[in-house]
This record gives C-alpha cells, structure tokens and sequence, in this order.
C-alpha cells in the first residue's frame, strides 16, 4: 500500500515537566485511521502522562497536539470528548452508584434539562448489538464484573462517536479467557476506521493485534515501527533498557533448600465477604520452610481475604489456621507478629504506611511501644528512631531526602522499600505479600524478589499472592490457583515446564478441572 | 508556621471586629481597652478570669482529645451537666465526711458521670458508625432534661423560688485558688491536666498511636492499634475532664445545682480548643484569652454602652478567621501562581 | 378533629428541619457536610425579620433567602475552594453566623428585639382547598411556606434525579476524580450544592419568623439544624425521606406538647427529650443499613501524577 492511512491524533514534540522531573521528552506519536497502535513501556515510563495529555487531563508544557492535521489545545477532557477521542482508563471511571445508562449520559450536557434515559439505553442497546457486546443498559455498575465494565465504557466512547480510542492496560484486570475476546473487539473498532491506542506492557498482546508500535522509556520514544517483523526479544530489551535486562530471574530458584516444616496453614478456611471483598468459601494450602508458594487467579476471587485473615485483619468463620502448627484464629495481630508473622499488604498506602508519617516512624510502626523506642512512661526516644532510621535508608536503600521525610512523598518503589525493611527481620518465618510489585518498576521489583528469595533461603516460607503470572512463574516453588474462594488446583514449577505451567493455571483460572 | 498563621489570622480577626465594633457605632480603642482592661487590669478582673477559664479550660480538652483522633465531641454541654449532676448527687452525702474525702468523691463521681454520658456517643459510633457530631448535639438535649428533671424534681432545695438543688456540705466546698482570692483551686487542676496531657499526646506513645489511628486507621490494625479501643477511650477521658467541670462549678462556685449552669461552657470549649490546634497547652492559653473575653465584656458593656452580645460576634469572628488562616498558605501560593502563570507546574 | 389539630401542629412543627435536611441532602449528596444548617437557618430568620422589618414579608422572604446565600458562599468558600476541613468549617461558620446575628439584632432593632410583631406570610395559600377533609386544615389552612414545602421539595427531587446538573452533583459526590474526567466540573457543581443548600436551610429560618413566631431572637433555632443533620441519614440521603424524617421529628415534638397537658402527672422534660431519644434510636437502629455518597467529606483536587 502506497498511502498511510489518515492521521487522526498526532503528538509533536510533546514534552511534560514536573518541576526538573521530566515525564514526557520530546515524544512523537502518529495515530491513524484503521490501526491499532501500541504504546509499550514500562511503569513509570511516561505512557499514561502522554496519554493525560491526549485527553486533556494534563497540559503539556512544551510541543502540540493535531488533530486531523489541525493544532489543537484541550483545556479539559470535555475539549478532548468534543473532539472524538476517548479513552477506557485503567482504573475504572464509571460511578459505581450509578446505573450504565446514568453513566453514559454523565457529562453529555450542562444544566437543567431532563436526562433522556430511554432514549440514551434504546441507543445504547443499538451500539452494543452492532459489535456484539451485552449490556443490561439500567444495571448498577456496582453489580458488573471487571469486563463487563470495561465493555461499557468502550460502548460509552462509541456512543459519543469516539474517532480515536485509547486503552490504558485493558487486560490487566480480565481473566485469561477474556483477552481475546477484547483484542478481537479491538480489532473491528481499528478494521471500522477508527484509530486504537493499545497501552500495555504485555508483548503477547501486542503480537497478537497492533499494527505499529511505540516504545517508550523514562519519557522518551526508543522504537517507533510497524509490528510486522518486530522482535520480541528486541521489543523487550528495549522497555528496560541495557543496565538491567529482563531475563527471568532464575538464581534465586536454582539453590534448592529441603522444605522443612509447614509454617503456614490453611484447613477448610472460610472468611465472609465483607464490602469490596470477595468470601472464602473453604481454602486448603499450606506453606512449608524455605517454599515459597504462589497464589495465583483474577482479582476479586478472594485474595484479599486470604491474606487478611492470616494477617489477623479479618476473622474466620470456619476451618483452621495455623502458624508454626499453632492456631492462630483468636491470636491477636502482635502475638502473631511474635510467631514470625511479616505482611506486605497490597494496599501499601493504606495498609502498609502510614503516609503522614516519617520515614521513621513508619519503620517502627510495629514497635514504637517498646523499649528502646520508649521509655517506661512511654516517652518516645525520637534521636533513637531517627537514627535507626537512617541506618535501614542506608540498609535498604531506600531513597528519600532524609528520615524525616514523609512517607507520602516517596516513589511506590520506596515506599515500598519501607515496608520490606520493617517487615523482612530476621524473625520473619511466615511472609504473606500481595500484588507486592503493583505498580513498580522493573528495578523495583527486583529488589522485591531478590528480598523474598533472601528470606526463603534463611529457612522462611512465603506465601505470594499475585495477578502476575510471570511474577509467579519466575518466582514460587509451587502456584495454587485461586477461584472463586476456593483452592482449585496447584501446578509444580521446575524451571522447565514454564509454558506448560502458564497453560495450565491458565485452564484452572478458567473453570477446568 | 503554625504560630505565624494563628497570629495573622487573630489579626485579621482584630481587623474585620473593629469593623463591627464601628456598625454599632462603638469606639474600636475604647472597646478593646475595656475588655482588656476589664479582664486583666486588677485581681478582681483574674480572679473572674480564673473563675470562668477553669471549666472552659476542661471543656476544650473535652474537644480536644477526640478531635487529635479526627472525632468531634460536641458534646461538652452534656457532659458537664452530668459531671455537676453526680458531683451534686453525690456531694449532698458528704455531710459527714473531712474535706479531703468529700471533694474527692464528688469529682471523682463528676468525672464518671461525664465520662459515662460521653461514652453513649463513643459507643453508638464503634458499633453503629453513628457520626458522632450529631449524636453528641442530641445528647446535650436530653442531658439538659435530665438536669432540669432533677433539680426540679429529687434534688430541689425546700422552698425553693425557681428550680435548684439544696446547699452543698462546706466539706465539699473547694478552697481558694490563692489566699482571699474567690477562684477556686479547681483551675491547678485543670492547667495540670492541660500540661500533662500536652505532654503525653507530643513526647508520649500515647500520641503516636493516636496519630496513627487518625491517619490511618487500617494501618493501626495492622499495628495492632485498635480504632475502637482509641475512639472509647479517647471519649471517655474527654468526657471526664469535662464531667470535672461540672463538679468543680458545683463544689467550687455556687455550692449549688442550678438547671442554666452549664451556660455556654461547652461551646466555648469547642471554640478553645479549635483556636489551640487541638493542642491541650494552646487550648489552655486559647481558654484564658476566652475567659478574658468573657469577663471583659462586662467591663466593656458598662464603659462603652455596646451590648454583651458583640463579644459573642468577636468569638465567632475569631474562631473563622483562625480556622481559614489554616489556609494561608494555599492562598499565598495560588496567589503567586495567578501572577505568573509559567509556575503552573509546580505542586 | 384532634387529629386534625395534631397535624396541622406536627406539620408546621416539621417545616424548619424539612427545609434545613432538604438543604442537607443536596449537600451531602454532592460530597460536602454541611454543619452549618442552623447557621444558615438563623441567618434566614435574621434577613427574614430585617426584611420584614423594613419592607413587609415578601422583602423579609427575599432578603432571608439571600442571607442564607451568603452564609452557603462562605462555607463554600471554605471548603470547596480552599479546601479546609468540612466539619471545622461548619462549626466556625455556625458560630460566627450565631453570634453575628445576636448582635446585629441588638443594632437592628434596639431593644424591642423581643417585643417586636413583624408582618408576617400568614394567610393560606389556595385557601379554598381548607375544607378539604382529612387534608384540609392540616395541610391548606396553613402557611404558605408550609403548603409551598411539597412543590419545593419535588423541584429539589426533580433537579437532583432527573436533570443533567443533578446527575452530575450525584456523581460528584459519589466519585469527583471520575465526575472530572467526564468533564464535570467539580468546584462549581459543589459550590451549587452548598449555597442551594444554605438557601434551603435559610427557607426554614423565614419560616420561623414569618409564620411562626414573628420576632428575631438569638439563638432561636435552638438547634434545629442539627435535627435536620439527623433527617437527612435517617432518610437515607434523599430527598423524599429527609423529608419524611423531618416530619417524624415534627410529629413527636407536637406529641411531646400535647404529653405536657395530657400527662401533668409524668416530668415535662420526658417529653422534652422524647424527640431527641427518638432521633438517637432512629439513627441507631437504622445506620448499619444505609451508605452516605462514597465521596462526602473528601476535599476534591485535580491530581495529575
């Protein structure tokens, strides 16, 4: 073919500062009609900046935007909606307490005029019976799973007559089986002439549907290419960059410790669901010395719960609970803590930190009670715990302007740096984390993984919760599938049998037996 | 910061209170002379002061203590109505006992009964989540009953003209503050209890579980903090020192229980203990400066001709000039940004 | 006819706290407490009385709705612009409200304050629906503020749950960082919500001085703004029922009145405290069921990182 397709969106030069942070340097980015575009990068790269600025959420402070050849500023998203480009966030944006319809018709007007609600879920109805999608125009989005949201709003751009759709890691929150069906639904909005930008970090997604790609890495553009005859190892080496490359670590694994004793166990645990928690409705799993044991499965199927309950968070209302073979189901968090319990919450804001406090204080969060961080009347020794503090900055690496930095400040990796130096003590010998590398980057997660494989060699057993499978696969002994709030399955991991493990955690994720 | 901020917002209080002051066709110099003079001229001004500050003093640290957890007891009203009810209650039994014993149980028992009547509200919040600013309002309501049933009902006095209770014991009756002075001993108590406090909540572990559980509190279960236990027992010491209000206005100033004692105690709690921060030690200062107030409006009332209530307007005036002096900062750097629009990126 | 009687008084009892929880609701619903209901009713009955005072009850009318605008624009100001903190925000504006308006009454109106007899809104509007049974004297033979109170609540219900602005103030208080990226704009829906909210309040204030009680006096809400605060949960945060729970207050207050003549033998203060023990079991016995709008009391900035 001689002639490009059309260019709908076009970014020149588009540059975003943060004071000296530079979040977006000097990026070019050519939309088309017809094509599926896809924007790889690793966290922190700069790609959901860029894509605030394609909407309007963020202004650029240097280059421009075009819009069908035209300069083009967006004040707010509503200039960006007026203009035909939308995007599907990575973090739902419909209002929950709404119904679909409410949700569509949200910003479609000002003022006092009725919200014509028929009208809207008749028309709404048509769109989704044109691509084939199902929705229940007046259900609560409360009540729809993760992929029936994200339809909506893709359904929601299309009633707005979105020319230019932007997907912000669309599959990170769908089960296995339910990748495909997007990306093929990807595939006719792009064959139907509109343009679609894929954001993802996921290279299997890539091959599958983009036509061109761009790669981005601390703010920059290092690759921009049509997809055909892209390598992947290539593409890879180019999100990370040369000083850490993105081999699967495989060190940790090789070093072979005799399992000892189980340290943690769950018998027919059950916990009930609570707001936003999904129940467990009988989990069998146990975790012996120097394992560590993966849990795989899609969000929402009980992790939380899982790990809460043995954190001492939330209670069990049936089965049994071990540490060390004690049980622990009326144990109190702190005397759980004395077994050698360590939790690396997923929520590291507000589970694990305290981010109004110093780095400091939250590394003696645990502790602070005690001598010698208090005296007998229970005067804090502030030197004392500053000082400490300094020394785990040194330990751990963590990178803050000084000890009495506020937590809130830190990047994710820091902070979570924090959280390791205070729950990784020698005295750990049970370690529940979860989704411990959301939202790092790829050097950040090694310092995680290289922590939880120290502590599996002193003799400690992990249990890894996760929705990242390659996390999992490179990472744990053995992985149990999570589903439905029941263990249904585990797959031994060797090292060897890596695509036959994926496929099958794949088919227990999904319902097989 | 902080300090600079509370100076310049009570300054701008000052400011816009000359503007009311010069509505009502006052003298701004004359009206703030005389109300400072009127309450820090002479002993006779401290002595009111010291008089009027102590129960304000506790009712701030009412406010205060719940207030560092992100929790408002509105409830002083209430609490020390109860406080000088049990004081009351108690107190009339002592008629037998030494000095010693007799002040003792009656603040004790005053303690308890603010202490119980806050509890109500703390419980209603850990079991129900009922937000606490209403529940504690409506508690004043019904403490205000209360009081007025039993003064005018098992505790009045014979022949008595309007509702009060008998004359208390003299063994109950509190000493002077200082030799011939009519304060009461009662205000040591109360600035005591504000230093101590101070001293707990800043340099203790006490204030830093408190801060946790403010901040936040899934973390502090995660520390094995409770938000419960906290909220509990946060109430329930605000509610004493507020309950020890009551009782010390009961034993150290009428020696009686009239249905209006309360007055406006609670509320200027409130207001003492926002102006300190939720610090007890500035809400300590903020409850003197209040008394003053108070006192001096009298004093003014008589020199100038202006009506008590300006004093009133002064108060809410002060409390919302403070209260948007926390937002100084901000408005400085908005200020900035929309002189020069290339600072946009910042923050 | 007793019923009648008792309510027609548990309806004109109910009007102060039904607009007050109205203006509860629109707020809260938008993500902003609003403590300071009784200010703004207060600030209604001063501008009520100085407009009446001065310019008959139709000024009294307009110039109470506008003193509750303003009291609505400092909280807004407060809280939505600058960001500060609802409640403390709340309670400063209520005290400030309160003790300006004792003393500006006392230059006002000198010292007749107490003595005065303002013109007031009492004739019935549509007064030939009076006879009306059942409906009639307890509902058309009363002040027009108190028959209006329906047709504004339905204006209030209709805006917020029928209208774009309303669906937009729902999902600003359910969820601003979304309502934003859908190109609401968060600040002014707020800012609506609030001052709507106060003039709603101040309505209640009007009604207290132009068909009840035709004086200003300090502190003559005593306090029922903070009922309202307690309709507004006990009617889950809508319209209808804030209304509803209003009435509920209303009814027990006129029970409580009639208690007092019927039952000389039991302590008047029982039936003093009633409505206030009842609020307190409502609220107890109904919190655990009903959820406050996801975003209420949380400052709303536009992060971009």
């Amino acid at each position: 073919m001689n002639v490009l397709p059309m260019i709908r969106l076009e970014a020149k030069d588009l540059t975003v500062k943060y004071g000296d942070f530079l979040a977006n340097d000097r990026v070019n980015l050519a939309l088309r009609a017809g094509e599926v575009h896809a924007v790889l990068g690793e966290n922190g790269a700069g790609k959901s900046t860029l894509m605030n600025v394609l909407i309007g959420l963020q202004q650029p402070s240097g280059g421009h935007l075009e819009r069908d050849g035209r300069e083009v500023r967006f004040a707010g998203p509503q200039d960006a909606t007026t203009a035909r480009i939308g995007m599907v966030h990575q973090h739902s944006m419909l209002v929950e307490q709404l119904s679909v319809v409410d949700n569509v018709a949200l910003g479609l007007e000002r003022g006092l005029g009725r919200v014509p609600l028929k009208r809207l879920s008749a028309e709404l109805s048509a769109i989704a019976d044109q691509y084939g999608f199902e929705v229940d125009p007046w259900a609560e989005v409360s009540t729809l799973s993760p992929g029936e949201r994200q339809r909506v709003e893709i359904l929601k751009l299309l009633h707005r007559q979105a020319e230019v759709l932007i997907l912000d890691e669309p599959t990170s929150v769908l089960a296995p089986q339910e990748v495909r069906p997007l990306l093929h639904a990807l595939r006719r909005l792009a064959d139907g002439g509109r343009s679609v930008v894929l954001i993802t970090h996921k290279l299997a997604e890539v091959a599958e549907v983009a036509d061109c790609i761009t790669v981005l890495r601390a703010g920059r553009v290092v690759l921009q290419r049509p997809m055909q005859g892209a390598d992947a190892t290539e593409l890879a080496h180019c999100m990370v960059g040369s000083e850490a490359q993105a081999k699967p670590q495989t060190e940790g694994s090789e070093i072979r410790v005799p399992f000892g004793e189980p340290v943690i166990a769950y018998e027919g645990v059950k916990v009930a669901a609570a707001a936003g928690r999904a129940p467990l409705e009988g989990v069998d799993l146990t975790v012996r010395a120097g394992e560590i044991v993966g849990v795989a499965g899609v969000d929402g199927n009980g992790q939380q719960a899982l790990a809460d309950c043995l954190a001492g968070l939330s209670s069990v209302t049936q089965g049994r609970l071990a540490l060390h073979g004690q049980d622990v189901r009326k144990l109190s968090v702190r005397v759980r803590r004395q077994l050698g319990l360590a939790y690396i919450p997923e929520d590291r804001h507000h589970t694990g930190l305290v981010l109004d406090l110093s780095v400091a204080d939250n590394l003696r969060l645990h502790d602070y009670r005690r001598r010698p961080w208090a005296s007998l009347l229970g005067r804090l020794n502030r030197k004392g715990i500053l000082a400490a503090g300094r020394e785990a900055m040194q330990a751990h690496d963590i990178r803050a302007r000084s000890a009495s930095q506020q937590a809130r400040w830190l990047s994710g990796g820091n902070q979570q740096k924090i959280v390791l130096a205070r729950e990784l003590t020698g005295a750990a010998r049970a370690i529940v984390v979860s989704q411990p590398c959301k939202g790092l980057d790829l050097l950040s997660t090694r310092a995680v993984h290289d922590a939880l494989q120290a502590q599996r060699r002193k003799g400690a057993g992990v249990l890894y919760i996760s929705t990242e499978l390659e996390h999992l696969l490179d990472q744990c002994d053995r992985i149990a599938v999570l589903s439905r709030g029941r263990i249904v399955g585990e797959v031994h991991c060797t090292g060897h049998n890596r695509a036959d493990a994926h496929a099958r955690i794949g088919e227990l994720m999904a319902g097989a037996k | 910061m902080t300090a600079v901020r509370i100076v310049m917002g009570l300054a701008l209080a000052l400011f816009l209170g000359s503007g009311l002051i010069l509505l009502g066709d006052g003298n701004v110099l004359a009206v703030y002379q005389a109300l400072l003079v009127g309450a820090f001229g002479d002993q006779h001004g401290w002595d009111a002061v010291l008089i009027k500050a102590c129960p304000i003093l506790l009712a701030s640290l009412a406010v205060a203590l719940p207030l560092r957890l992100a929790l408002f007891n509105l409830g002083g009203e209430g609490q020390i109505a109860m406080g000088g009810l049990f004081a009351t209650v108690v107190g009339l039994q002592m008629e037998q006992a030494s000095p010693v014993v007799a002040i003792a149980a009656c603040v004790i028992a005053g303690s308890i009964g603010g202490a119980l009547w806050a509890s109500i509200a703390a419980a209603m919040k850990v079991m129900r989540g009922v937000n606490e600013v209403i529940s504690t309002l409506l508690l004043n309501y019904v403490a205000a009953a209360v009081l007025s049933w039993a003064v005018s009902g098992p505790l009045m006095a014979p022949d008595a003209p309007y509702p009060y209770s008998q004359e208390l014991p003299d063994s109950t009756w509190l000493p002077s503050a200082f030799e011939g002075w009519g304060a009461h001993a009662g205000i040591w108590l109360a600035i005591g209890l504000a230093v101590t406090l101070q001293w707990v909540y800043s340099q203790g572990s006490v204030g830093m579980s408190a801060r946790i559980v403010a901040m936040s509190p899934q973390t502090a279960r995660y520390s094995g903090l409770s938000p419960t236990r906290q909220t509990l027992g946060t109430f329930a010491l605000a509610g004493a020192c507020a309950g020890l209000a009551g009782a010390f206005e009961v034993i150290g100033v009428k020696y009686q229980l009239f249905q209006s004692f309360v007055g406006s105690f609670g509320y200027d709690g409130v207001i003492a203990a926002m102006l300190g921060a939720a610090q007890p030690a500035a809400a300590a200062v903020a409850s003197i400066f209040l008394a003053g107030l108070k006192v001096g409006a009298n004093a003014m009332q008589r020199a100038t001709g202006l009506s008590v209530s300006l004093v009133e307007a002064l108060q809410g005036v002060i409390i919302l000039c403070i209260t948007i002096s926390a937002a100084f900062p901000v408005i400085r750097l908005t200020w900035l940004r929309l002189r020069q629009p290339q600072l946009k990126e910042a923050v | 006819m007793v019923i009648d009687e008792f309510t027609a008084t548990a309806l004109r009892l109910s009007v102060p706290v039904a607009f007050a929880a109205m203006g509860g609701v629109i707020s809260e619903r938008a993500g902003v407490y609003h403590v300071a209901l009784e200010g703004a009713m207060i600030a209604g009955c001063f501008g009520a009385a100085l407009g009446a005072f001065h310019g008959g009850p139709m000024a009294g009318l307009a110039a109470g709705m506008l003193a509750g605008a303003l009291v609505g624009a400092l909280l807004a100001l407060m809280t939505v612009t600058l960001r500060l903190p609802q409640i403390v925000c709340g309670i400063s504006v209520n005290l400030l409200v309160i003790g300006l308006t004792a003393y500006l009454s006392r230059i006002v109106f000198g010292g007749q304050a107490n003595t005065l007899q303002l013109e007031g809104l009492v004739e019935p509007w549509l007064p030939a629906l009076a006879d009306v049974p059942l409906l009639g004297p307890a509902f058309f033979a009363q002040p027009p503020l108190l028959t209006a109170l329906p047709l504004i609540a339905f204006a209030a219900w209709w805006w917020l749950n029928r209208t774009h602005s309303g669906l937009a103030l729902r999902a600003v208080g359910e969820a601003p960082r979304c309502a934003d990226a859908n190109g609401i704009a968060v600040q002014r829906s707020r800012w609506t919500a609030v001052v709507v909210a106060s003039v709603c309040a101040a309505l209640g204030g009007c009604f207290i001085v132009l068909c009840q009680v035709f004086l200003f006096s300090e502190h003559m809400t005593a306090g029922k703004g903070f009922i309202a605060l307690a309709a507004v949960i006990l009617g889950r945060w809508s319209i209808w029922g804030a209304v509803i729970a209003a009435v509920f207050f209303g009814g027990f207050d006129a029970l409580q009145l009639k208690l007092q003549f019927t039952r000389p033998d039991l302590p008047y203060q029982l039936f003093v405290a009633l409505p206030y023990i009842a609020a307190l079991l409502a609220l107890v016995g109904l919190m655990g069921r009903s959820r406050a709008p996801g975003a209420v009391g949380q400052p709303y900035q536009r992060s971009t990182r």
